[in-house]
C-alpha cells in the first residue's frame, strides 16, 4: 500500500509539474509579447528623438553653424546608429574643420558600405588635405564607381571635375586626363561646363582637346566669353591666326576691357597683315611682305646691336648678332623687286628674319609689335 | 488463513509488485526526464530572461529620458538633482523593500549557488529591476549587465522552485539563468557562457555547458528579435602592419593593469568603511554619491550612466587624449562612489568605459612620440576595454572573446591577448584577491574563489604512485611456479597480468591455500577473482584514483599505449600521503 501511495504521489507530482510547465509556457509567451510591445513603443520614441535631433542638425548645418550641428547629430546618433546620421555628423565635422574625427566616422561607414560614393568622396578630400596622394586617388576612384543615391550622373560629373583638379594640383596630367576625356564626352549641353573642361585640358597640356572643348562650348553659346578667349588664345599659340583673330575679336566685343585678348588680337592682326605665307596672296604682295619683314628684322638687329654696343660690321666678331647680320649680308640685296623675281628666296629671307628676331630677343628682350608679328610669321612657315 | 485471505494477499502482492515495478520504471524515466526537462527549462529560462532584460534595458532608457532629458548633455539642474534625489528613493527601496539588491549581482548569484542552494527570492528580481533601472537611468555611474545577470539567475531560481527541482538541479539552474541574463545584456552569448563558467560555476561538464549555452542562445535570440543584432561598437577593421606595434599595446596593458589596481583598491578601501557607518547614513549615501557624480557631470556628463554612447565617441576620435585620460580617472572615481554607496548596479559597463578612455589616452600619448602607429584611437580604445576587463574583473578568457563579440572585429585579437595578459598579471601581482572575492569576504561570506581554485596544484597519479616492487605474476603460470616466484618477496599482495590487457590481485595466502589443496599445477587464472582491476594511468587526476580505489587495497598504474605495461602501483595510503605533501586539507 505504501508503495502504491508513493506511486500515486509520483503521478500527482508529474501532473503538477506538467501544469507548472504549461503555466510557465504561458507566462513566457506573455512576457515575450509584453517585451515586444514595450520595445516597439520605445523604439518609436527613439526614432522620433533621433529624427528630431537630426532635423535640428540639418538646419544648423544649412545655416553654417557647424559646431551646433555636430552636437545635434551626436544626439541623433545616440538614439539611432543610422549610417545616414553618422554620415551627416562626419560632414558637419568636416565643415567645422575637424577632419580627423570625421575620418574616423567615415572609415566606420566605409566598413559597412565600401561602395558608398559620398563616403569615399569625403575620405578622398580628407586624404588630399593630409597630403596622402595615393590614398586620395584610390578613394576618388572608388567614389567614381560607387553608389550615389541622388542624381548619380551629376554627382559623378562633379566628382570627375574635382578629381581632375586634384591630379593637376599634384602634377599628374595623365591621371587628370583619364577623368577629363570621359567627362568631356558626357557633359550636358552646358557651355560653362565644357569651358571648364577645356581649361582643365589646357592645364594638363592638351591644347587640342582644350580647343575642341572650347569650340563645343561655343557651339552651344557662341557668345560665351570664356570660351572665346580660350579658343582665341589656343589658336594664337598654335599659329592659327585667322581663327584666333576671329575669336579674339568676338571676345573683345563682349568685353572691351579684356586687355589680354586685345594684345593677342593686335599681334594676330599684325601677323595676318605681315605674313608673306598667308594663303591666296598675290606674288607682288607676298614679295612686299617678305621685304617688309626683312627690313623690320634688320632694323631690330641694328637697334639691338647699338644698344648692346656691338659693331655689326666687325667680320671677326663672334657674337650671335654679328653672325646673323653677316648671314643677312650674304643674302644680298633684298627688295620687293628682287623677291618678286625669285620667290624661292622668300623662304630663306623669312628664315633669316626668324633667326634675327630670335638673336635680338635673346640679347635685348622679347620682341613686340611688328617684330613679334614677323617672328611668329617666320616660325609658322618653319612648322 | 482461509482461501479468500490467501487470494487477497496474492492479489495485493501482485499489485504491490506491479506498483514497485512501475515506481522503479517511473524513477528511471524521471531521471532521464529530469535531464530533458532541465534542457527545456534552460530554453524557457533563456526566453524569459531575454524578455526581462529587454524590458530592463528599455526601463533604463525611459528612466534616463524622464530624469535627465533626451539630450546627451542634459540641463544642469537635472544633472545635479536627478542622481541625488533618485539616490534617496533607491536607498529607501533597498533598505525597506529589497534588502538583497545591493551590489552588482554577480556575488549575490554565487552566494545563491553555494550557500542558499540556488535560492533567489522573486522580490530580489523585482527589486533589482526597479532599483538598478532608476539608479542607472538617473546617472549613477553603474552598468546594466551585472543586474541583468542577477535578474536572469533569479528568474531561473523561481522556475526551479516552482517545478520542485532536486537540490543539485536547483543549484545549477541559477547560473543557467545568469548566463541568459548576461548574454542578453551584452548581446554576446559566448561572453556570457564563458563568464559564468569562468567566474560563477568554475567548471565544465557536458550537462552544465549544454544548459548554459541553450539559455544564453535563447535569450540572445529574444534580445536581437526586439533590439536588433548590431554589435555594441563599430570600429573600422584594424590591420597589424608591423608586429613591433604590439609593444604599443603592451604599454596599454601596463597602464590598464595599474588602473585596475587603483580601481580595486579604491573600492576595497571605501566600501567597508561606508558600510560601518550608522544605518541612517545609508539612506543618504546613494544620494551623496549621486550629487557628487552630478557635480562632476556638469563639466563631464560622459561619466554619468553606463557610458556606451561616449565609448563610441571616444572610438571615433571625438576627444583629445588629455580629455580621455581625465574621463578614465573620473569614471574610476564616480563608479567607486556609486558602488561603495550601496547603489544597485553593475561594474561591467564602467569597466569598459574606463578601458576605452584609457586606451584612447595611451594611443594619444604614443602617437605623439611615434606618429607611425598604424592603429587608430578606435583600436586602442577597443583593446583598452578588454584590458580593463581582464585586469579589474580578472576574467582573462572572457575578456578576449568579449572584445571579439562586441565589436565583430577579429583583426584585433593579437593586441587584445597581449594587452589583457599583461594587465592581468600586473593586477594579480598588486592585488592577490580578485574584486568579486574581495567583496564577498567583506560581506562575511566564504564563497569559493574560481581564480584560487584554478591556482590549486593539480595532483596526478604519478605524484602518488610507487614503483613496482616484487614479482609480477602471469595468469598462465601454475600455482607452484607462482609460489616459487614470490618465495623471496615480503609483500602479501601480488599483481597478476591477465592477457590481453587485464590485471588482477592475488593474495599470498590464497596462493598458499591453493597449493596446500593440491592445486599446484593449476593455472593461476583459475584461482584469481573473476573481475579485472580498474586501471589507472600516470596522468590521471588523483581524485579519480581515490574513486577507483574504493575497497581495493592496491591498483595497477599502466601505460596508456600498452595496458600490459605496468608503470607502478597505487594504494589509498599513497594517495593520502601525496595530498598531505601538497598541503591540501591542512
Amino acid at each position: 500500500m505504501a508503495r502504491t501511495s508513493a506511486t500515486f504521489s509520483s503521478v500527482h507530482f508529474d501532473q503538477r509539474r506538467s501544469l507548472v510547465l504549461i503555466a510557465l509556457g504561458l507566462i513566457t509567451a506573455g512576457l515575450f509579447v509584453a517585451a515586444g510591445a514595450v520595445a516597439r513603443l520605445y523604439q518609436r520614441e527613439e526614432a522620433r528623438l533621433a529624427q528630431f535631433w537630426f532635423t535640428r542638425g540639418q538646419q544648423a548645418l544649412s545655416e553654417g553653424r557647424a559646431e551646433a550641428a555636430i552636437g545635434e547629430f551626436r544626439d541623433a546618433l545616440a538614439y539611432s546608429h543610422s549610417d545616414q546620421y553618422r554620415l551627416r555628423l562626419a560632414q558637419a565635422l568636416i565643415a567645422a574643420g575637424r577632419s580627423e574625427e570625421a575620418r574616423a566616422h567615415l572609415l566606420t561607414l566605409l566598413d559597412s558600405e565600401p561602395g558608398n560614393g559620398t563616403v569615399n568622396l569625403e575620405l578622398a578630400r580628407i586624404a588630399a588635405q593630409r597630403g596622402a596622394v595615393g590614398r586620395a586617388a584610390q578613394y576618388y576612384h572608388n567614389a567614381l564607381y560607387g553608389v550615389w543615391q541622388d542624381n548619380p550622373e551629376q554627382a559623378r560629373r562633379n566628382l570627375r571635375f574635382e578629381s581632375a583638379e586634384f591630379f593637376l594640383q599634384h602634377g599628374d596630367a595623365t591621371a587628370a586626363e583619364s577623368d577629363l576625356i570621359p567627362l568631356a564626352a558626357n557633359l550636358p549641353r552646358d557651355a560653362a561646363q565644357h569651358a571648364r573642361v577645356a581649361e582643365l585640358f589646357l592645364r594638363a597640356g592638351d591644347a587640342e582637346r582644350a580647343l575642341a572643348a572650347y569650340r563645343t562650348a561655343l557651339s552651344i553659346n557662341p557668345n560665351y566669353l570664356l570660351a572665346l578667349r580660350g579658343a582665341g588664345a589656343i589658336d594664337f599659340r598654335q599659329g592659327e591666326y585667322r581663327d584666333a583673330h576671329h575669336y579674339l575679336e568676338l571676345a573683345l566685343r563682349g568685353d572691351p576691357t579684356d586687355q589680354q585678348s586685345r594684345d593677342l588680337l593686335q599681334i594676330a592682326d599684325l601677323v595676318l597683315k605681315l605674313n608673306p605665307f598667308e594663303m591666296r596672296l598675290p606674288a607682288v604682295e607676298r614679295a612686299r611682305r617678305a621685304a617688309s619683314a626683312f627690313s623690320i628684322a634688320q632694323a631690330r638687329l641694328t637697334a639691338c646691336a647699338t644698344r648692346s654696343d656691338i659693331d655689326l660690321h666687325d667680320v671677326a666678331g663672334t657674337s650671335e648678332l654679328q653672325k646673323v647680320y653677316s648671314d643677312g649680308r650674304k643674302l644680298g640685296t633684298i627688295s620687293e623687286h628682287v623677291l618678286q623675281r625669285d620667290t624661292d628666296r622668300i623662304v630663306v629671307v623669312m628664315d633669316w628674319v626668324a633667326a634675327a628676331e630670335d638673336a635680338a630677343s635673346r640679347l635685348c628682350g622679347p620682341a613686340s609689335g611688328a617684330d613679334l608679328a614677323v617672328m611668329l610669321a617666320a616660325k609658322q612657315a618653319r612648322r | 488463513m482461509n482461501e479468500h485471505d490467501t487470494a487477497s494477499a496474492a492479489i495485493n502482492g501482485e499489485i504491490g509488485l506491479t506498483a514497485e515495478t512501475l515506481a522503479r520504471s517511473s524513477s528511471h524515466l524521471r531521471s532521464a526526464g529530469e535531464d530533458r526537462l532541465f534542457l527545456l527549462l534552460a530554453i524557457l529560462t533563456g526566453l524569459l530572461s531575454g524578455s526581462a532584460v529587454v524590458l530592463f534595458q528599455v526601463g533604463i532608457n525611459w528612466a534616463r529620458i524622464a530624469l535627465l532629458g533626451p539630450a546627451l548633455a542634459p540641463a544642469w539642474p537635472r544633472v545635479v538633482l536627478a542622481p541625488a534625489l533618485t539616490g534617496i528613493v533607491v536607498a529607501v527601496l533597498v533598505l525597506h523593500l529589497f534588502p538583497r539588491v545591493r551590489g552588482s549581482g554577480v556575488n549575490q548569484t554565487k552566494a545563491a549557488l553555494y550557500i542558499y542552494n540556488g535560492h533567489i527570492p522573486f522580490n530580489t528580481v523585482v527589486g533589482k529591476f526597479i532599483c538598478s533601472a532608476l539608479a542607472i537611468g538617473s546617472g549613477q555611474s553603474l552598468g546594466p549587465e551585472d543586474p541583468s545577470l542577477q535578474i536572469g539567475a533569479g528568474i531561473a531560481s523561481v522556475i526551479g522552485r516552482w517545478l520542485r527541482l532536486s537540490r543539485d538541479r536547483l543549484r545549477l539552474i541559477a547560473p543557467v539563468g545568469a548566463a541568459a541574463g548576461l548574454a542578453a545584456a551584452f548581446n554576446a552569448p559566448i561572453t556570457a557562457v564563458l563568464f559564468v563558467i569562468e567566474e560563477v560555476i568554475g567548471r565544465w561538464t557536458v550537462g552544465v555547458l549544454g544548459a548554459v549555452v541553450l539559455s544564453a542562445v535563447s535569450s540572445v535570440v529574444v534580445e536581437r528579435w526586439f533590439m536588433g543584432s548590431e554589435p555594441l561598437f563599430r570600429i573600422p577593421a584594424v590591420r597589424l602592419v608591423n608586429p613591433a606595434e604590439l609593444a604599443a599595446y603592451a604599454a596599454l596593458g601596463v597602464a590598464g593593469g595599474l588602473a585596475s589596481l587603483v580601481f580595486v583598491k579604491a573600492i576595497a578601501f571605501f566600501r567597508p568603511r561606508l558600510r560601518s557607518l550608522p544605518r541612517w547614513t545609508q539612506y543618504l549615501q546613494p544620494a551623496l554619491a549621486g550629487l557628487l557624480i552630478g557635480l562632476i557631470g556638469l563639466r563631464f556628463p560622459q561619466v554619468m550612466g553606463s557610458g556606451y554612447t561616449y565609448i563610441d565617441e571616444a572610438m571615433h576620435g571625438q576627444y583629445t587624449w588629455e580629455i580621455l585620460g581625465i574621463l578614465a580617472g573620473l569614471k574610476i572615481l564616480s563608479t567607486s562612489m556609486s558602488f561603495v554607496s550601496g547603489t544597485p548596479g553593475g561594474m561591467f559597463a564602467p569597466t569598459l568605459f574606463i578601458g576605452a578612455m584609457l586606451g584612447g589616452a595611451v594611443y594619444g600619448v604614443e602617437h605623439h612620440f611615434y606618429s607611425n602607429l598604424t592603429g587608430s584611437v578606435g583600436s586602442y580604445a577597443l583593446v583598452g576595454m578588454g584590458t580593463l576587463f581582464a585586469g579589474f574583473l580578472r576574467a582573462p578568457m572572457t575578456s578576449v572573446f568579449m572584445i571579439l563579440e562586441v565589436s565583430g572585429n577579429y583583426s584585433i585579437i593579437l593586441p587584445v591577448i597581449v594587452s589583457n595578459a599583461i594587465a592581468y598579471l600586473i593586477s594579480r601581482a598588486g592585488q592577490r584577491t580578485p574584486i568579486f572575492d574581495l567583496l564577498t569576504r567583506q560581506d562575511g561570506l566564504d564563497l569559493p574563489s574560481m581564480e584560487e581554485e584554478r591556482e590549486l596544484p593539480v595532483l596526478r597519479v604519478e605524484n602518488a604512485m610507487r614503483p613496482v616492487s616484487g614479482p609480477v605474476l602471469r595468469a598462465e603460470e601454475s600455482v607452484e611456479e607462482a609460489l616459487e616466484a614470490i618465495a623471496a618477496a615480503s609483500q602479501e599482495l601480488f599483481l597478476v597480468a591477465v592477457r590481453p590487457r587485464g590485471w588482477r590481485l592475488l593474495a599470498k595466502a590464497d596462493l598458499q591455500g591453493a597449493f596446500h589443496a593440491g592445486q599446484r599445477a593449476r593455472p593461476l587464472l583459475d584461482a584469481l577473482p573473476a573481475a579485472n582491476l580498474p586501471l589507472l594511468h600516470p596522468d590521471n587526476q588523483l581524485d579519480l584514483a581515490l574513486r577507483e580505489l574504493g575497497d581495493w587495497p592496491l591498483l595497477p598504474v599502466v601505460h596508456r599505449a600498452d595496458a600490459a605495461r605496468l608503470e607502478g602501483t597505487i594504494s589509498l595510503t599513497d594517495v593520502l600521503t601525496a595530498y598531505r605533501k601538497a598541503g591540501i586539507g591542512e
